[in-house]
């Protein structure tokens, strides 16, 4: 197999390196790279379609293994609702594909552009996390090649439980089976109303998110004083059959999205600055319903607004951008409240954040969710700034109990991203037995020393 | 690892004894630093500086730079495999000032104060680039004056063995941008340093503490090509360069 160098980044396009990109078009071919890298003495790094916003799909001057081609479909049971596919295949062939026959991806990100080898690696969630959990809980058996051979491995083993949420470190994801989730419709019936400060917004979700199994808070993190934190919340279930009006039956499942335009090629600067974005988050909130119920919503608008923008972080400017994604427990309110108040105050320009309430975890020793409040604000880079400013938001997440999601961390500090992630030296004990040559590797491992143990 | 703001984890030294770069350094243990290796021709001063850098919780590694060795260059390449995992910096920080009494000095005195400015860095230059090139990312960070951007007789020797550095460095910078390698040319004004210690304070004067912090930032924003610390050295600089000669001579004769 051979490669060719080719300069990858993640979706904030921060800290590009160049990579030794392979990409094989069967299982086979897997293996044979992992051989060969034994040999060569090179490392390797698993990438889908790089969705992650840091460093986590890509290894300067090693080899990348890009999944994207191994996209079959090998067996689904329309009756069960269960799918074997290779991990190469993205959520949106998969809705494209099992909407119409009536199964919905289980979880799905903000956007549908990821792979599911990419969803199990990092144990991705959804608006759905309160009910449902992370993908790794949807997932019955998965096909890895690590640096030992093949194995098949299910959520009785422990490997299973240290690949969901693995980051690609204990080898490659190949062919996984998926428990779909059963729909009537492509359809959402929404709920949306707005919180006019994040206490009012804490309230409302503390007592009614359970009623919906789609729940999610859209913050304007710029407003102060008595707006801090004003928010819309939408909120839906599936819609159901007799939700729609009957001449709307008939295409109930119909789902064919249009793929954006692609964003202006990469302004050499910003236009999101502070004023735009302040101007767009007002304009927004006021122009959002006070309160509106059973809304019918297709799947793109409530999952994936952002999807109908094709590269859109590009207008984040040359020097890219960061997605900062916390989740403290409950019963740390203060913290979250805290942090809403820094970035107000702050020079930070954040678009809309988001937030959400996470449900129980599962078995993953590194997967992100755990019950409490998950935040996820982006800030433009290339400043004097955000870098003291996230790091400022990591004291006050570590200390409430909390912790950052790796997906979409570009510069978390080593030391708090172990302390975060206690179970880490117990990871690091399956991962060594999987592969005691570490083979496997990344940017993200490296900058954060996953590896290393202590 | 670089992280998103530009903030380096593992660092190459070259000129480890400098004062700008140990207070360079200083700072960057705050924010993300792991381990440096220092390089210079010094032992026992490169053993304080790192014992300095170690105190602040950075692993060092030291090299010894001998120039007259022809196999200096692989062995600084041995160097850095054994210490580091990855290179995300290289500051070249190597500087002599020397005296520019070139009668005085002959012509064993001029060629090592441009060796040590230039020559040197310039040959290890090569040596980390391959380096950076290899493992696909990284970025360099060259201390360049603007002694060597108008020369003066008080200082021309070090000026002009500056000045061929920074050129050395605009050239690198094209080779190596389509490597993923950011190149970055500072071009400090007069700092107190040991170095100057005893001259005049030229217009524009900072301490080590001010250019190191604007050195910081700069890289923190994400700078490439020619940075001038303080920035506004800039403009003065338009001007002298612009500057008849005899009104140079006059007024560089003058300070
Ligand atoms: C607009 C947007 C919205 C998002 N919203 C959410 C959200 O709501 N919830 C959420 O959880 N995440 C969200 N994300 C993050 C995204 O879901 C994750 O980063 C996901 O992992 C991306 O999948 P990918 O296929 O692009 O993987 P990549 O980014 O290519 O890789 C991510 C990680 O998975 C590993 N990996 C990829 N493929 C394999 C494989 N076959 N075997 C082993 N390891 C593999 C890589 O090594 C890497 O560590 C969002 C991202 C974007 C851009």
């Amino acid at each position: 197999m051979v490669g060719h160098f080719e300069l990858v980044s993640g979706w904030g396009r921060t800290s590009p390196s160049y990579c030794d990109i392979h990409r094989p078009i069967s299982d086979q071919e897997v293996a044979e790279i992992i051989e060969s890298a034994k040999r060569t003495g090179k490392q390797i790094v698993p990438r889908g379609l790089g969705r992650s916003y840091g460093d986590a799909a890509q290894l300067g001057g090693n080899i990348v293994i890009d999944v994207r081609s191994l996209d079959h479909i090998y067996a689904c049971d329309l009756d069960s609702g269960l799918i074997s596919v290779g991990a190469g295949i993205s959520l949106d062939a998969l809705m494209r594909i099992f909407i119409p026959m009536g199964w919905f991806v289980p979880v799905t990100p903000g956007t549908r552009f990821v792979t599911v080898g990419g969803a199990i690696a990092a144990d991705v969630h959804g608006k759905n996390h309160h009910v449902d959990g992370s993908f790794g809980n949807h997932v019955a058996s998965l096909t890895l090649i690590s640096s030992k051979g093949v194995m098949e491995l299910d959520p009785s083993n422990e490997e299973f439980w240290a690949t969901v949420g693995g980051m690609g470190l204990t080898g490659t994801i190949v062919r996984a089976t998926i428990r779909m989730s059963k729909i009537e419709t492509s359809l959402i019936k929404v709920d949306t109303e707005r919180a006019s400060n994040i206490d009012e917004l804490i309230n409302i979700m503390e007592t009614t998110d359970d009623n919906y199994k789609y729940s999610v808070a859209w913050i304007d993190l710029i407003s102060s004083g008595k707006n801090l934190g004003r928010s819309v919340l939408t909120r839906g279930d599936h819609a159901l059959l007799e939700d729609l009006p009957a001449a709307k039956r008939k295409k109930a499942r119909y789902f064919d999205p249009k793929v954006g335009l692609k964003a202006p090629l990469s302004p050499p600067f910003s236009p999101l600055t502070p004023l735009t974005v302040r101007t767009f988050n007002t304009l927004w909130y006021h122009k959002s319903p006070t309160r509106k119920l059973g809304e019918i919503q297709e799947i793109t608008k409530f999952f994936h607004p952002l999807d109908g923008v094709g590269d859109w972080n590009k207008l984040y400017g040359p020097k890219g951008f960061c997605q900062y994604q916390f989740v403290v427990p409950f019963g740390q309110e203060d913290a979250l409240k805290q942090i809403i108040d820094a970035t107000s105050r702050s020079k930070m320009t954040s678009f809309l954040a988001v937030l959400k309430r996470f449900g129980e975890g599962n078995a993953s020793h590194l997967s992100f969710p755990s019950p409490g409040w998950t935040l996820a604000l982006d800030v433009a880079l290339g400043a004097l700034g955000p870098a003291k400013y996230f790091d400022y938001l990591d004291n006050i997440v570590l200390k409430a109990g909390g912790k950052i999601y790796l997906a979409k961390d570009s510069r978390v500090r080593p030391d708090l991203f172990s302390a975060m992630y206690p179970n880490l030296p117990k990871w690091q004990v399956i991962r060594d037995r999987l592969d005691p040559d570490n083979l496997f590797s990344s940017d993200l491992a490296k900058r954060l020393s996953i590896l290393e143990t202590k | 690892m670089n992280d998103s703001t530009s903030m380096p984890q593992n660092v190459v030294v070259l000129g480890g004894t400098s004062e700008i770069a140990t207070h360079t350094l200083r700072l960057l243990s705050g924010r993300r630093l792991k381990k440096v290796l220092l390089v210079g021709r010094n032992k026992n001063a490169l053993e304080s500086s790192a014992m300095g850098l170690e105190s602040l919780g950075v692993d060092c590694a030291i090299h010894v730079r001998d120039t007259t060795d022809i196999k200096s260059a692989s062995r600084l390449e041995d160097a850095v495999k054994e210490s580091l995992d990855t290179v995300d910096l290289v500051l070249v920080a190597t500087g002599m000032l020397g005296s520019s009494d070139f009668e005085n000095l002959g012509p064993l005195g001029v060629a090592e104060i441009i060796e040590t400015n230039f020559v040197g860095p310039s040959s290890e230059l090569v040596v980390l680039a391959d380096i950076l090139k290899r493992q696909g990312f990284g970025s360099i960070v060259i201390i360049s004056s603007v002694a060597g951007v108008r020369v003066r007789k008080d200082n021309f020797i070090y000026g002009s063995a500056k000045a061929g550095l920074d050129a050395f460095a605009q050239g690198l910078s094209q080779c190596l941008a389509p490597h993923n390698i950011r190149v970055t040319i500072v071009r400090f004004g007069f700092v107190r340093t040991r170095m100057t210690k005893g001259l005049k304070d030229a217009p524009m004067t900072i301490d080590v503490d001010t250019a190191s912090s604007l050195l910081v930032a700069a890289i923190e924003k994400g700078k490439t090509g020619v940075v001038w610390i303080p920035s506004n050295l800039k403009f003065l600089f338009a001007i002298l360069r612009a500057l008849p000669t005899k009104i140079w001579w006059k007024l560089s004769e003058r300070s």
